[in-house]
């Protein structure tokens, strides 16, 4: 049964439709890709699922319920998660603060005991956050401020925070932007793990090397269309998103450095290199 | 009860209306609050020819004195024409006094006594440093000249030394608390409270039962609290908004249209529905009452209109009024509410010999006046009587033009800055220092020892006794609730362009009130 | 109808200074981001300087002569002329003296705030507000003054047949006001000038780019700004009002309502909603003394108006008031994890416990009793800032209202109507009441502050930033009139007081005042100590536990916390409903301190001193309240610097001095003292644990002689001030101050080379969008 579906999702800005009957299906357990270049109608588009924009038609459902009308926190509750490109981390909240809010379920009476108990996080909870740190490697700097972080620890503790939240689906927008071809591996082989962890991922990126080497299905979105889906075989060779995308040679080429990095990165121990 | 038109002013926002105020409160009116504080005292408007020494001061305060001194040694020596039945019991004795310091000064001795003075100064929202200015002039004056607390002038006997212990109060219920706590703290014997918007320091006095002479009442503790002595002239509305309604009905003929805007604020409010309404009523025969003119102007009507003070534009409720055709218009409000007021009805058309205006002694502001120029001749004045302000020559009253003589001179000679001498707030303080002083001479002549509690029981005993430019006071007097109010008679006077002209003295109109229960609100 | 038609008719005169007045924010806020608060002070100052030209000739410069000295002075006022100057002259000077206010407003205040947090510029356009205020009052004297119209001030009789007279300076007031507004319409719509400012104020970046200087454009636009507040109230005259310091700043509430009207950015709006507030202002005090209208609203209604004109405007169209972003907007400060919560308290609890003993009965001395109780109970009241703009981010002015609340509410339910006072005294208005205990009495003011508190924070699901300030202000205003001024709702007639009786506890009678009338009970202080305690336990488990985590989390970015699951609107409700608790346990504190409450002192200007006082001592943190406590009026600080400094003739100059503090720390030190003091507290506290003798002995050495010589100093300089400052503290004063010269000048030099301290302030945080910068590795 697939987790996430979309019939004919079209959201439209004024006149440009920046999704346009956007049909979309991911199953559980799996790491679903969607790539495109950029000004495809990504961003919109994982906008549209998570609530932060109106869909204009069609409509969208997860987990059997359909999400319309649901505001964002309430999609999150339901275990649909995502990270931002731009990250959007909470500046004033220690790492460790940061995934412990976006993984907390308050009652509506917590707040009472908040007042008058000394701090004291549930087991629960505490599992959950060490696990996500330890997941992308991030115990040594748990207590320190985001801002005094490098840019590549800033995008795994955003990873981090989505992870925490213990989502049934995680949305990871642009997760490998600024980050170098070794990197965004170390990031693929992370993202396979959370597999295990019964998490289904939905992947957003326009880096090919990653998404053609992690994802077990594959659309891509061009102009707010789906152009092309499959497995990531079939889509290095569908002429459709060759054409629509970078042009024959370059989309070959990086698919191509991406492999030879990803074996060599395999030869060395894996588990999470530290950024530190 | 906007005692002499001064009403209270509960909200913090309304105190932009409260640095407004100009003139004094009842009392001595005829102040002329100077509006230029800066160092530079520009020559007070040339229409108030007061005194000389308003201009220029050094030079003309010694021409002053001479010319005064000879004066009052020829004048005041007989205190002919001084009676204590017009003028308050202990008239003669206290010019007689007073006459006989300036000729020879008695130096106070021994220990002094401490009296407390609690002022507003320094904050935006309210300064009135005339207050505490006007008052060490005065306590100066006494010290030197008058032989201090408890001096006997006719045998020569010094009194003590008045330390007065000034506390600078901003305008915040809490600041208002730390003086007193610190006045307290500093052991002083009886506390002066010139204007307090909160109310918050009686408890703190009562506890320790220590006497506040409050010298211009505008919140409702002012009027009710036991222990204390409201001496501002027209004991705030009871005086002056009966004594408004009074003069409006019998000044004009039988008038049948009396247009009654009214100072909008929560004490405001019972000032207008039980001093002012209900006398119309009781005149009109609508409420029954004890006054010996109830029921005689049965078709007598009025027309009430809020004003909320520092209202920034009032033509649509002064054509409200004047739709109304008032044969009169009252209206008892202070400082430049006051000439707000009158400004926006020029703008109307309105003219002082078209329908009459009566205002309250607390509008009365010298620069105001001479601002207004014709607008304001002819307007008529409620409030307290003593003219300490008007130019000596004008004065027919011997007493009136002896204390007039007393406080532009002494005041100057003993250091108040010419500036602040014409406000209406520096005569109330005078006026209250001067009570106290003749009252301590008072206890001293019957051999008591002068102490905050004695003096507190003259002022609670008083019964139309001698006050230095003002009506004679009347605590004893003073009817249920308004027990701290001590003098509700007023007088009239009229703006002729140079001077106030004294139209009717000494009346009150309490007694159309009198057998009435209390009418606080609208539909109570 | 012909009464209603003339009434709003009547109201447009008011209505026109509203509308200038609002055009002028909407140009201050599209050219810098700020609302400024003192657009009324700048018309005050421009009108008096015109008023004082004309009647007395002279010139007075906005600033005082601080050099105490009097043969060199600061020149401030320069005669013109021995009487007035003629109109045309003091029209043009007094628009010289708008143009130099709007740039001293630009260039020392607004643009060093450029890329302040926004309640750093409020806190900075509270501060030019009270320094103008400050100087007015010293330059121009308290007293009002009646200005004189320079438009023809005859009547129209028999106006449109309405047969009533209609004043001929309305009437021009609005015509140029209409005039005016075109001008400005024109000047921003057409000319290169305003295309920029609009392009800037949507997009600061981009103007950039294209070769704009944000800033010059923000200096001219505060220029103009200046100059149309000071050529409204002249054009407007005494359809404004008496001229007092604070005259015309109260109008800027009703202005501000206008701009909001039209969302800050459009000016015939703007002008159309000013014009048309004035008009329903008008009407309503009309019908207020008509007996048909509820007495309940009949002396409120006026001031509700802007309240539920802002209303209308947030929910008709809330979600698209355009926040105004800047280049780089820094953060408020870090609210730090409170640390060693216990050991702070012990601390505090021991000094305030050998205080309240050691000032009872301690003669002249025992001020500082009320001084402290006083401060205590402002820290609790800016404890309820701590929690709604310091962890949330909220700028609310109505904390002190919802203290007034509380307190009004305890009193009213204490009451019992009773017509003596316990020892005999006649109660003139006595009030009826269900006579309640204080615990149930107190706990109902809270509660009901609580609710009121969620109302106040319900704008604050659609609006943020600045402009929920505004509506907070409006709120406080409405409060002021519908329930504390009005007999019916409190029960007191007359404006009486409303009494508090004292608390009791297990038969320790609790009442602040003592039985010498003096207010140094030490039970009294402990009561106000352990309830402080238990505010800032509250406090500080807050930010410790899920609720303040998620608080912080919407402050830092609202898109990103429901992202992460946090019903974002749900949070700030209940962030308004804590702080409002809090607030309500600092009124009813405050009702037992003062035993009589008034609505006086709960107007939305003190909410302003309160807030601008958290914001000194650090607005983000418990200790800061506790700093901002001891600074507030009344407080600790000030009582003993009066104390020791007695005649000092200072009180003149608190209003400038406030005002300047205020601009000073929301530019060089926007967290607050208490961040500043923290790490030298911790030094000083890790070094006395650690300093044995040796250690005493090294730091009497390296320090003795620097103090001796200030001591020595401080001795022979005394007889020159004699009269200020009392001689046994002068040569303390004087080491004192050495010993701070000696720290700076190290500070000083070690910066010259070495690492300055680690600077603890807001470090500038990206841009939203982060550009991706180059991944280290390893």
């Amino acid at each position: 049964m697939a987790l996430l579906k979309t019939y004919d999702m079209t959201v439209r800005y004024g006149g440009l439709a920046a999704n346009a009957d956007v049909s979309i299906e991911v199953p559980a357990g799996k790491l679903v890709g969607l790539i495109g270049p950029n000004g495809a109608g990504k961003t919109t588009f994982i906008d549209a699922i998570t609530g932060f924009t109106a869909i204009s038609s069609g409509r969208v459902e997860f987990d059997g319920k359909d999400l319309a009308g649901m505001t964002p926190d309430r999609r999150a509750h339901l275990g649909l998660v995502r990270t931002f490109q731009s990250l959007e981390l909470f500046e004033d909240l220690t790492v460790r603060e940061n995934l412990l809010v976006a993984s907390e379920r308050p009652t509506w009476w917590s707040f009472l005991l908040d007042l008058v108990r000394p701090p004291r996080t549930s087991p629960a909870l505490e599992a959950r956050v060490t696990g996500a740190l330890e997941a992308l490697g991030l115990e040594g700097i748990a207590d320190r401020l985001p801002m005094d972080l490098s840019h590549g620890q800033r995008k795994l503790v955003g990873v981090a925070r989505a992870l925490a939240a213990a989502p049934k689906l995680l949305l990871l927008d642009e997760p490998a932007a600024g980050l170098d071809t070794v990197e965004s591996q170390l990031l693929g082989q992370h993202m396979r793990g959370f597999l295990d962890g019964g998490t289904t991922i939905f992947l957003i990126d326009h880096d090919m090397g990653l998404v053609l080497n992690v994802c077990d299905y594959i659309y891509v979105l061009d102009f707010g269309r789906i152009i092309a889906e499959g497995t990531a075989a079939e889509i290095r060779k569908d002429p459709a998103v060759i054409q629509a995308y970078l042009g024959q040679s370059a989309g070959e080429m990086q698919a191509q450095a991406g492999e030879s990095v990803a074996a060599r990165v395999s030869g060395t121990e894996t588990g999470g290199a530290t950024h530190g | 009860m906007s005692s002499r038109g001064m009403r209270a002013r509960p909200a913090l926002a309304l105190f932009c209306g409260l640095a407004l105020i100009a003139a004094a409160c009842g009392g001595d009116d005829e102040e002329s609050p100077s509006t230029d504080a800066a160092v530079e005292t520009t020559a007070a408007t040339e229409e108030t020819d007061a005194a000389p020494e308003t201009t220029a001061a050094t030079e003309e305060t010694d021409g002053a004195t001479e010319t005064t001194a000879t004066e009052t040694t020829d004048g005041g020596g007989g205190a002919e024409g001084i009676d204590d039945a017009i003028h308050g019991t202990g008239a003669e004795k206290f010019v007689a006094d007073l006459t006989a310091a300036s000729a020879s000064p008695l130096a106070a001795e021994g220990e002094p006594i401490k009296i407390g003075f609690q002022n507003p100064e320094g904050d935006p929202n309210g300064s009135f440093p005339e207050f505490s200015l006007a008052a060490e002039a005065t306590v100066e004056y006494i010290n030197n000249e008058l032989g201090g607390l408890g001096a006997d002038i006719a045998n020569g006997v010094p009194g003590r030394p008045i330390e007065l212990v000034v506390c600078k109060m901003a305008i915040t219920p809490d600041d208002s608390q730390r003086c007193a706590n610190e006045l307290l703290a500093d052991g002083v014997e009886l506390v002066f409270s010139s204007i307090n918007f909160f109310g918050n320091h009686f408890p703190t006095y009562a506890a320790a039962d220590l006497p506040v002479i409050v010298i211009t009442p505008i919140t409702v503790g002012d009027f009710t609290s036991p222990g204390v002595y409201s001496i501002g002239g027209g004991g705030g509305c009871l005086g002056v908004h009966t004594g408004l309604v009074e003069f409006a009905t019998t000044e004009f003929g039988d008038i049948e249209r009396l247009g009654i805007p009214w100072a909008d604020t929560p004490p405001g409010v019972v000032c207008y529905y039980d001093l002012e309404k209900k006398p119309v009523d009781v005149l009109n025969g609508s409420v029954p009452g004890d006054a010996e003119r109830a029921g005689s102007l049965p078709n007598l009507t009025s027309l009430g209109v809020p004003v909320k003070p520092a209202t920034p534009d009032v033509t649509p409720l002064v054509t409200e009024i004047l739709d109304f055709d008032p044969q009169v218009i009252i209206f008892s409000a202070q400082g430049a509410d006051c000439w707000n007021w009158v400004d926006g009805m020029g703008r109307l058309g309105w003219t002082p010999d078209q329908v009459p205006l009566v205002l309250s002694g607390a509008c009365i502001d010298f620069e105001a006046m001479a601002a207004a120029g014709d607008l304001a001749k002819g307007i008529y004045f409620v409030g307290a009587p003593g003219a300490v302000l008007n130019p000596i020559d004008s004065i027919e009253d011997p007493r009136d033009r002896f204390e007039a003589e007393i406080y532009q001179t002494k005041l100057i000679e003993y250091g108040l800055d010419p500036a602040e001498l014409n406000k209406g707030f520096a005569t109330q303080a005078a006026t209250g220092l001067m009570s106290l002083w003749s009252y301590g001479a008072q206890i001293a002549a019957d051999g008591g020892e002068v102490t905050g509690a004695a003096l507190a029981e003259k002022y609670a005993a008083s019964a139309g006794d001698h006050l230095f430019g003002s009506t004679p006071l009347s605590c004893s007097t003073a009817p249920a609730p308004y027990v701290a109010v001590c003098n509700a008679e007023v007088s009239a006077t009229q703006w002729n362009g140079e001077a106030l002209v004294p139209v009717r003295d000494r009346f009150s109109g309490l007694d159309l009130v009198a057998g009435t229960e209390i009418k606080p609100g609208p539909d109570a | 109808m012909s009464d209603i038609i003339f009434f709003l008719l009547a109201g447009l005169g008011l209505g026109s200074l509203y509308a200038m007045l609002g055009a002028g924010l909407v140009i201050v806020y599209r050219g810098s981001g700020v609302i400024n608060f003192a657009q009324g002070a700048f018309a005050m100052y421009g009108v008096f300087t015109f008023d004082e030209a004309r009647r007395n000739g002279y010139l007075r410069l906005p600033w005082f002569d601080f050099l105490p000295t009097h043969t060199v002075n600061v020149p401030v006022s320069i005669k013109l002329s021995d009487e007035g100057v003629s109109t045309p002259v003091a029209f043009v000077l007094a628009i010289a003296m708008a143009v130099l206010i709007g740039l001293m407003a630009h260039f020392l205040v607004f643009r060093p705030l450029r890329s302040a947090a926004p309640l750093g510029k409020v806190i900075g356009s509270l501060g030019v507000m009270l320094y103008l205020q400050g100087v007015a009052q010293l330059n121009f004297g308290g007293t009002g003054r009646q200005p004189e119209a320079i438009t023809p001030d005859g009547v129209f009789q028999n106006f449109l047949g309405l047969d009533k007279a209609y004043p001929q300076g309305a009437f021009w007031a609005v015509v140029l006001a209409v005039v005016i507004g075109a001008v400005l319409w024109l000047l921003f719509q057409f000319t290169r000038f305003g295309l920029a400012t609009r392009a800037a104020s949507s997009n600061e970046k981009g103007a950039v780019l294209l070769g704009y200087s944000p800033q010059l454009l923000a200096a001219l636009n505060w220029v103009i700004a200046s100059v149309l507040a000071t050529l409204a109230a002249i054009i407007v005259g005494p359809i404004g009002g008496s001229l007092t310091p604070i005259g015309l700043s109260a109008l800027v509430v009703a202005s501000l309502g206008a701009a909001l009207i039209g969302r800050l950015t459009s000016i015939p709006i703007t002008m159309a909603g000013g014009l048309l507030l004035g008009a329903v202002q008008s009407l309503l005090g009309f019908w207020a003394s008509k007996d048909w209208f509820p007495t309940i609203l009949s002396s409120g209604a006026r001031d509700v108006v802007p309240l539920v004109a802002i209303g209308l405007v947030l929910f008709l169209r809330g979600k698209k008031l355009p926040l105004r972003g800047t280049v780089e907007e820094k953060r408020l400060p870090l609210a730090p994890y409170p640390v060693r919560i216990k050991q702070h308290m012990i601390v505090w609890s021991v000094i305030v416990i050998v205080a309240a003993f050691l000032f009872e009965d301690a003669g002249p001395r025992s001020v500082f009793a009320l001084a402290l109780v006083t401060s205590l109970i402002a820290t609790i009241l800016m404890l309820s800032s701590v929690v709604i703009t310091g962890y949330i981010g909220q700028i609310s002015l109505a904390q002190l209202s919802l203290a007034g609340v509380a307190a009004f509410i305890m009193a009213r339910m204490m009451a019992d109507g009773a017509k003596l006072t316990p020892d005999g005294a006649v109660i003139p208005f006595p009030v009826s009441g269900p006579g309640l205990p204080w615990p149930i009495a107190a706990l109902i003011g809270i509660l009901v502050a609580v609710i009121v508190g969620v109302i106040v924070g319900l704008p604050a699901v659609r609006i943020r930033g600045v402009q929920l300030a505004v509506v907070t202000i409006a709120f406080a205003i409405s409060l002021q009139t519908l329930y504390f001024e009005n007999s019916k709702a409190t029960g007191l007639t007359a404006g009486a007081p409303a009494n508090v009786k004292p608390a009791s506890f297990f038969g320790i009678d609790l009442k602040s005042i003592g039985d010498r009338g003096l207010k140094d009970r030490p039970e009294f202080m402990i009561f106000v100590l352990v309830v402080l305690l238990g505010a800032i336990a509250l406090v500080a488990n807050l930010r410790r536990n899920g609720t303040g985590r998620r608080f912080l989390a919407v402050r830092a970015n609202e898109r990103a916390a429901a992202a992460a699951g946090i019903n974002v609107s749900r949070t700030k409700l209940l962030a308004f409903g804590i702080a409002a608790g809090i607030a309500g346990i600092g009124g009813v504190m405050l009702g037992f301190n003062q035993n009589d409450v008034s609505s006086a002192g709960f107007v939305y200007q003190a909410s302003l001193a309160y807030l601008a006082f958290a914001y000194l001592g650090g607005i983000t943190s418990v200790n800061g309240a506790i700093v901002g406590g001891l600074l507030a009026p009344a407080g600790l600080i000030t009582v003993t610097g009066a104390y020791f400094f007695a005649d000092a003739e200072i009180e003149n100059y608190t209003a400038i001095l406030g005002g300047l503090g205020m601009i000073i720390t929301a530019i060089q030190n926007p967290n607050g003292i208490a961040p500043t003091l923290q790490p030298l507290f911790q030094h000083f506290g890790r070094w006395l644990r650690a300093a044995r003798g040796p250690e005493w002995a090294a730091a009497g050495k390296r320090l003795g002689p620097t103090f001796v010589v200030g001591a020595v100093l401080g001795y022979l300089v005394w007889p020159l001030r004699v009269e200020t400052y009392s001689q046994f503290w002068m040569p303390l004063l004087g080491g004192f101050l050495a010993l701070m010269a000696r720290g700076i000048y190290k500070q000083a030099r070690a910066g010259g080379h070495g690492a300055p301290p680690g600077a603890h302030g807001a470090p500038p945080v990206a841009a939203t969008t982060s550009t991706p910068a180059p991944a280290e590795v390893g």
